[in-house]
């Protein structure tokens, strides 16, 4: 009640303030917070006439197709490992490019260079595919042709699993990274040039400068971006393992993640309960997740810390 | 104005009050109403015309007019789900064993139709044969008007003849799976630079191909389940309990060996490889041969086609393979069923509502064959299951050989019905969700390149894996559940 009565005391000092936040507030309610209540609908045995409330209850059965046949704990671990891995290299490589142009001196080279870099985001996956397969075709792909060019015998790419992580994330961070360090490059640009300007009187090179002006000052971008991307750790992102993967079974105990395989194996049955039953459980591990990273950042230097 | 739309909007609520009042039974065609049907496809740039043209005849006919709406390719799956789930009222909607039929109808999504059907829809109803009847009851009710369109099992190599000219296969039929290893080793002498098998990630289709020519009948493809149809009591068994599969992987080895098809095939989206000229010889359905045929014979390409049939026996396919149902949600059942009653028995309705308007959308040659005049604009309708025999026309050039054998087919049920007596079969995996899913994903991912010897570790490597998998994943269980239900089938039919 009294927390009731500050809020109203609040709200009538703050009117303005408080209709400025109200549409973000609404949609926020509306998009996110009320289709939560589907996923109660991984609890249930779905029916049409029930629908969501009136579905019979049917406890934790939705999960089992997640778990019986152990595929659960593999596909759990590729999604958390490559997305560990695109985001360290993603996120690395984009700095590194800002960097790289914030430095770059003469105008249309930096424009020009920027603007290449950039172009991949705008490439979808459907056409990275067809790059990939371009590229790795056994018989005329670009890869093969050069090796019998220098007379090597062909090699068979798709009968090596091991080495798809690498391409994968490599794919990634061409088609991210330039994305990525746009945001880096205005966090650079917003650092007082008269810092650098000092530095460079007291007689710090480059890398010095660098070193300890530039990275430090980005430091908490670096963090927040990190932040972001760990809470979607879970959620591999589906367009580009089922672009450049497909349905290539021999590879998929290197490349599945939690997506692509609910998508395989839900192909052929339409089942609601279990579609929202797979979501849930990414929701609630990466919720689990982001909580813990946080608390840890909070630990380090509580200014970082999301919230 | 505010007032005039008050009176307006009673006025006709008191009309829409006295029809009501008035007709009782839902047959009355007093009342007009707007009937909703969705179905799977991308909608047609020159729709408008077509929705005008049709909806003047059934205004005419039924006092009702159609709002098609479409449920496009992409992501079809959970829009059709959301539909049936949503509160929107819709009276038709496309079904198929493909889009789980009997689970969606198991689990509420549709009207029972036990009485309506023959009540408002009676022609269609008289034209529907037993089997097809047998195929739309889930539980015991019908819940779905199937196709009135026969369509065949017949499954067989389709395959390009031109490029024969001159060698030792010219003129000569492909009947076993010898003659293709045959004609894929000339097609590679004529044309190295084409690997002749038309495979791409959606797998081959080889393994189907040759259980079926043993005379093996499938309980689910996707799911490797199959039984021998010549037994008394057939019993359901996993593709890797059938004794001589070893021989098959041992030939498709051979057949990867010599380069038959692509190494990295499972990761090629390509599927237009026939049309391309990609490759020469493909498995699947008459459809595919009469399709391509029907292209060359009307100028598209200069290429010529062949076709085998390669099962062992004949059979209808299951009628409920485009089939239409009433959503629960439905106002108006009776007048939908009136409405495709007209549609799938009246030549008029049904071309205003298949084809389109003629000399503008389509035209006819003396045979009755039809052309879309601009297929970019408008080709044919989507809503497959408004087909039936004898309404249905076939496109322009459409080879004399693809009503052959329909005949033939139509002959060998009547001789032989070791197949037709199991075409009637309908299973149901309510409570099986979970092995479902596993054992699909255990044949995407073990058999499929274990099929075309591209897995690493060999056949019986690659064999073991697969056994192995195909248990963990539960599948005899999933076999011990469907047994029972065939053995129900079996005994309904003594």
């Amino acid at each position: 009640m009294k927390y009731l009565k500050n809020f109203g005391a609040e709200f009538r000092k703050n009117k303005p303030l408080f209709s400025m936040i109200a549409p973000a507030f609404i949609l926020t309610l509306v998009l996110s917070y009320i289709p939560m209540v589907g996923l109660i609908l991984a609890f249930k045995e779905w029916n049409f006439a029930g629908g969501v409330f009136g579905s019979k209850w049917n406890g934790l059965a939705n999960f089992r197709f997640l778990f019986a046949s152990g595929k659960g704990w593999l596909i759990t671990r590729n999604t958390i490992l490559y997305n560990l891995l695109n985001l360290v290299t993603s996120q690395a490589l984009a700095i590194v490019l800002s960097i790289f142009i914030t430095e770059i001196r003469a105008k249309y080279f930096k424009k020009i260079t920027q603007s290449l870099i950039f172009l991949p985001y705008f490439i979808s996956w459907v056409l990275v595919g067809i790059f990939v397969f371009a590229i790795f075709n056994y018989e005329t792909g670009m890869l093969n042709n050069l090796r019998a060019s220098f007379g090597k015998e062909p090699y068979n790419i798709y009968q090596v699993p091991g080495i798809w992580p690498f391409l994968i994330c490599a794919f990634n961070s061409w088609k991210w990274s330039g994305y990525n360090s746009v945001i880096y490059i205005a966090a650079i640009t917003g650092v007082d040039q008269e810092i650098y300007e000092a530095a460079a009187i007291d007689g710090a090179n480059i890398f010095q400068r660098i070193r300890h002006i530039m990275l430090p000052c980005i430091r908490p971008t670096v963090v927040t971006m990190l932040l972001l991307q760990i809470g979607r750790i879970l959620r591999g992102d589906f367009e580009m393992f089922y672009q450049i993967v497909g349905s290539n079974g021999q590879l998929y105990d290197m490349t599945d993640v939690i997506d692509t395989y609910v998508f395989r194996s839900l192909t052929t049955s339409s089942n609601i309960g279990m579609t929202t039953a797979a979501a849930f459980y990414q929701s609630a591990v990466c919720f689990i997740v982001i909580i813990v990273v946080n608390a840890i950042v909070k630990k380090i230097d509580a200014d970082y810390a999301l919230f | 104005m505010k007032r005039f739309l008050a009176i307006l909007l009673a006025a006709a609520m008191m009309l829409s009050l006295a029809a009501c009042g008035g007709s009782g039974s839902g047959g009355n065609t007093n009342k007009e109403v707007e009937l909703v049907m969705y179905f799977i496809s991308d909608r047609p740039a020159g729709q408008d015309i077509v929705d005008e043209n049709m909806n003047k005849l059934f205004k005419e006919k039924l006092n009702c007019t159609l709002k098609i709406n479409w449920i496009s390719w992409a992501g079809y799956r959970d829009t059709y789900n959301l539909k049936l789930s949503g509160g929107e009222p819709i009276d038709l909607i496309y079904t198929a064993g493909w889009l789980n039929f009997s689970d969606m109808a198991q689990r509420g999504a549709f009207k029972n139709l036990d009485e309506l059907w023959p009540k408002y829809a009676p022609k269609n109803y008289a034209k529907a044969t037993d089997d097809a009847k047998k195929q739309a009851t889930v539980n015991g009710h019908i819940y779905c008007v199937p196709t009135l369109m026969a369509t065949y099992m017949g499954y067989g190599p389709t395959y390009r003849t031109d490029i024969l000219k001159g060698t030792e296969l010219e003129g000569k039929e492909l009947k076993n799976f010898d003659d293709v290893e045959k004609y894929c080793e000339v097609a590679l002498q004529v044309h190295p630079e084409v690997q002749p098998l038309n495979i791409y990630e959606n797998g081959s289709e080889w393994d189907d191909m040759w259980m079926r020519s043993k005379g093996y009948f499938y309980v689910d493809r996707t799911l490797g389940l199959w039984f021998d149809p010549t037994e008394e009591n057939p019993k359901i068994f996993p593709l890797y309990e059938e004794p001589e599969i070893k021989d098959f992987l041992e030939m498709m080895k051979r057949w990867n060996e010599k380069g038959f098809f692509s190494k990295s095939c499972l990761s090629d989206s390509d599927s237009q490889k026939l049309q391309t000229g990609k490759a020469f010889i493909t498995v699947h359905n008459i459809d595919t041969y009469s399709g391509r045929q029907a292209a060359s014979n009307i100028g598209q390409d200069d290429y010529s086609w062949a076709f085998y049939d390669f099962n062992k026996y004949a059979a209808h396919l299951p009628w409920t393979q485009d089939s239409m149902a009433i959503p629960a949600s439905s106002k108006n059942p009776e007048r939908a069923l009136q409405l495709w009653d007209l549609i799938t028995t009246d030549q008029e309705a049904f071309d205003a509502f298949y084809y389109g308007i003629k000399g503008t959308t389509y035209e006819l040659n003396d045979k009755g064959e039809v052309k879309s005049l601009d297929p970019d604009t408008y080709g044919q309708s989507g809503m497959w299951a408004a087909r039936s025999t004898g309404i249905y026309r076939d496109s322009y050039g459409t080879p004399q050989e693809w009503h052959d054998w329909h005949q033939k087919w139509e002959e060998e049920i009547k001789k032989d019905d070791t197949w037709e007596r199991y075409a009637g079969f309908v299973f149901t995996t309510a409570g099986l969700e979970t092995e479902v899913s596993n054992v699909t994903d255990a044949m995407s991912t073990y058999w499929k390149p274990l099929e075309l010897a591209l897995n690493t570790n060999g056949i019986d490597g690659g064999f073991k894996e697969f056994e192995e998998h195909m248990k963990t994943a539960g599948v005899e269980k999933l076999i011990t559940e469907l047994q029972k239900q065939l053995d129900a089938y079996v005994a309904g039919l003594k």
